[in-house]
């Protein structure tokens, strides 16, 4: 079940039925014991009555008279029946018994009360049966047994009708209440329901972020589904930013090989098509890796630093084992970069491998946090020739036309400077400490990974 | 030398093959790493040119399974984007160099010849053994500086040996680097090669450096380095 609203509505209606019905059936228990509880008592009441109207014959006998408090025990078939019997075979039956087998009573000792039920030809009786030590006037003592049984319609009807009513008030209630869950869901789940809007409206690109006001909840969601639209507008127009330099970038060399096509010398053929071939292939893989990159997303893994570097050493040792640079690595704490783990890599390789290429025999990384929070700094330095100040802004010139570069510029350090600064970060060339060689510090978004 | 080139995109494939075949090296080809490691299995290879981006298995698992089966040749990778992830991967995979396409030919020669030569530990381009040296970019030979007329097979066996400088090469290996499959493996073709290139190195018998070790193979017995 995948809706929310059946999910609650579902789990309510089941809470509520099971309430509703032990609530009913706690009420109905103790009005059925109510009933019967009152049903005894006025049995109990009815023995006593008859003990209050028994007489004493001459001879100190009980007798019981013809008239009898209650009327129903003299009409046939009243409801109302009893029975007296005592030792000396005496047996007494009320008129309501006339034509009725039906002998309900129990000969109890004395003092003792018997209930019993009976049910005969459909109806139910309930009885009771009280032994009493009837003393005569000159102290003999007879023992007797008083019943009287009651048909219990009158009691069923009251419970029958008990529950019709409970019926009643309990489906009333439980219709309101089920009016009341479903507009209370309506309500709760309304800025749900408001998202579900906001974003069909920014699919039909009636609109192209969340703009409602959100319950705390959801905020976390909507910020984050900002941020991602946000950024996906940004890349969308940097990738199209690429292709639209490429395109333009290409036309010269284009043109160029074209017009070699017609040279007569086949030497001048081939050395156009040998340098606007890779002028072409700068370009192309200098925008492929624009484009590629990344830069600033909302959710990515942090990507340890120190790690990423031994990974580039050992390779660049194997690529360059020729050369026999010795790097040293120093990484007194483990920092994570808040990046894309391809645009780091990235980034290292090619200043890294920039130093493998010119560093003599030293090259070292220093990995630590920078003045900037939240930034982490990189310093590469090599031991080679350096690089002159005044050539220094062009080595890392972010060059969208690539036709004003020169011949044999390397394109790796003007990508590594477009990828820095989708990070906000910052890359600037400086001297060895020593004096001789180049250093490269980058600052990029990053944290001590203790924290 | 024996190569391998593992690359699905046929023009560039036979590109590749055709190249090498020139430069006199055997060659076998495959378009998918399940062939390729086939072969890698079956042959005796001295370098192995791999793309990364291959249908089915990819280029850094072929590398991978190959290491594991313990062959150890130099590979060399081609990746078409050039990232440094890529890079790292196939390198931490098992390989030795690797080269972006658009590639110049003579840069895929010089980084393969390169390779090779330091699988064997040989550090310049120039194998020299004493009196004779040997240009493996010129594919030349010379003893005592004066150049010597090899023909194609005598200069591949002279090679082969001279890479191996100091090691035992069995008649069989010989054949296997050096031949083509559908070569008559006769072995006594091998020693009539064999004997004119003594002859041609060193005709008055006075340096002696390819030794016979019988049932064993040959061995170029000069010492490495310049004389």
């Amino acid at each position: 079940m995948y809706s929310i609203h059946q999910r609650l509505g579902y789990s309510l209606i089941i809470v509520l039925g099971i309430f509703l019905g032990l609530i009913g059936m706690a009420l109905d228990r103790a009005f059925v014991n109510s009933v019967n509880a009152a049903a005894r008592d006025q049995l109990q009441g009815n023995i006593y009555a008859l003990l209050g109207a028994a007489d004493e014959t001459e001879d100190g006998h009980l007798a019981m008279p013809m008239g009898l408090p209650d009327p129903r025990y003299s009409e046939i078939e009243s409801g109302l029946y009893a029975e007296v019997a005592g030792e000396h075979d005496y047996s007494w039956r009320s008129h309501s018994l006339i034509g009725s087998e039906f002998d309900f009573l129990q000969w109890t000792a004395p003092g003792d009360w018997v209930f019993r039920e009976y049910a005969i030809n459909r109806q139910n009786f309930l009885t009771l049966s009280f032994g009493v030590d009837w003393e005569s006037l000159d102290g003999v003592a007879t023992r007797y047994t008083f019943a009287v049984a009651q048909n219990l319609a009158p009691q069923l009807s009251r419970i029958q009708a008990f529950r019709k009513t409970m019926l009643y008030w309990f489906g009333g209630l439980a219709l309101a209440l089920l009016l009341a869950q479903f507009l209370i869901l309506r309500w709760g789940l309304k800025p749900l329901r408001q998202v579900e809007k906001e974003i069909g409206d920014i699919e039909n690109g009636r609109t192209h972020r969340l703009t409602g006001a959100y319950p705390r909840e959801l905020t976390g969601l909507t910020n984050n589904l900002n941020s991602v639209l946000s950024q996906s507008v940004v890349a969308r127009e940097r990738y199209r930013h690429s292709l639209d330099d490429l395109a333009h970038s290409l036309k010269t060399p284009l043109a160029l090989l074209l017009g070699a096509l017609g040279s007569k010398s086949s030497d001048a053929l081939e050395r156009t098509v040998h340098e606007q071939v890779d002028r072409m292939n700068g370009i192309v893989q200098h925008q492929l890796k624009r484009a590629a990159a990344s830069g600033k997303t909302v959710a990515t893994k942090p990507v340890p630093i120190c790690k990423a570097v031994t990974r580039l050493k050992l390779s660049l040792d194997q690529v360059y084992r020729q050369r026999a640079i010795q790097c040293q690595v120093d990484c007194a704490e483990d920092y994570l970069f808040l990046g894309d783990e391809a645009d780091l890599l990235e980034i290292l390789g090619n200043v890294l491998e920039n130093a493998y290429k010119y560093g003599q025999q030293n090259v070292t990384v220093i990995v630590t946090g920078a003045d900037r929070a939240g930034f982490v700094r990189l310093d590469i330095s090599d031991d080679g020739k350096g690089i002159d100040q005044a050539l220094r802004p062009s080595v890392l010139k972010r060059g969208y036309r690539l036709d004003e570069r020169q011949e044999g510029q390397g394109i790796g350090l003007s990508v590594v400077a477009e990828i820095v600064d989708l990070y906000d970060g910052s890359i600037t060339i400086g001297e060895n400490r020593s004096g001789n060689g180049a250093c490269f510090s980058l600052t990029l978004p990053g944290v001590n990974a203790q924290i | 030398m024996r190569a391998l080139i593992v690359e699905d995109e046929t023009q560039l494939r036979q590109q590749l093959f055709r190249r090498l075949l020139e430069l006199g090296y055997q060659v076998n080809d495959a378009g998918d790493g399940e062939h390729a490691l086939y072969m890698g299995q079956e042959q005796e290879f001295d370098i192995a040119i791999i793309d990364i981006g291959l249908p089915g298995m990819s280029g850094i698992e072929l590398i991978r399974q190959l290491r594991k089966l313990g062959r150890d040749f130099p590979i060399l990778i081609l990746t078409a984007r050039g990232n440094w992830q890529d890079k790292v991967e196939g390198l931490e995979a098992g390989a030795d160099d690797y080269l972006v396409k658009p590639f110049r030919m003579e840069e895929l020669e010089a980084r393969i010849n390169a390779l090779i030569r330091r699988s064997n530990g040989w550090s310049q381009p120039v194998l020299s053994c004493g009196p004779v040296s040997l240009d493996t970019r010129t594919q030349s030979v010379a003893v005592d500086e004066e150049n010597v007329d090899l023909t194609a097979f005598e200069y591949k066996i002279l090679e082969y040996l001279m890479q191996h400088a100091g090691e035992v090469v069995s008649k069989t290996k010989l054949v296997e680097h050096v031949y083509e499959q559908d070569f008559d493996r006769d072995s006594n073709v091998l020693e009539v090669f064999v004997g004119r290139l003594r002859k041609k190195l060193d005709p008055v018998n006075r340096y002696k450096p390819i030794e016979t070790l019988r049932g064993r193979g040959y061995r170029f017995s000069l010492a490495r380095g310049p004389s």
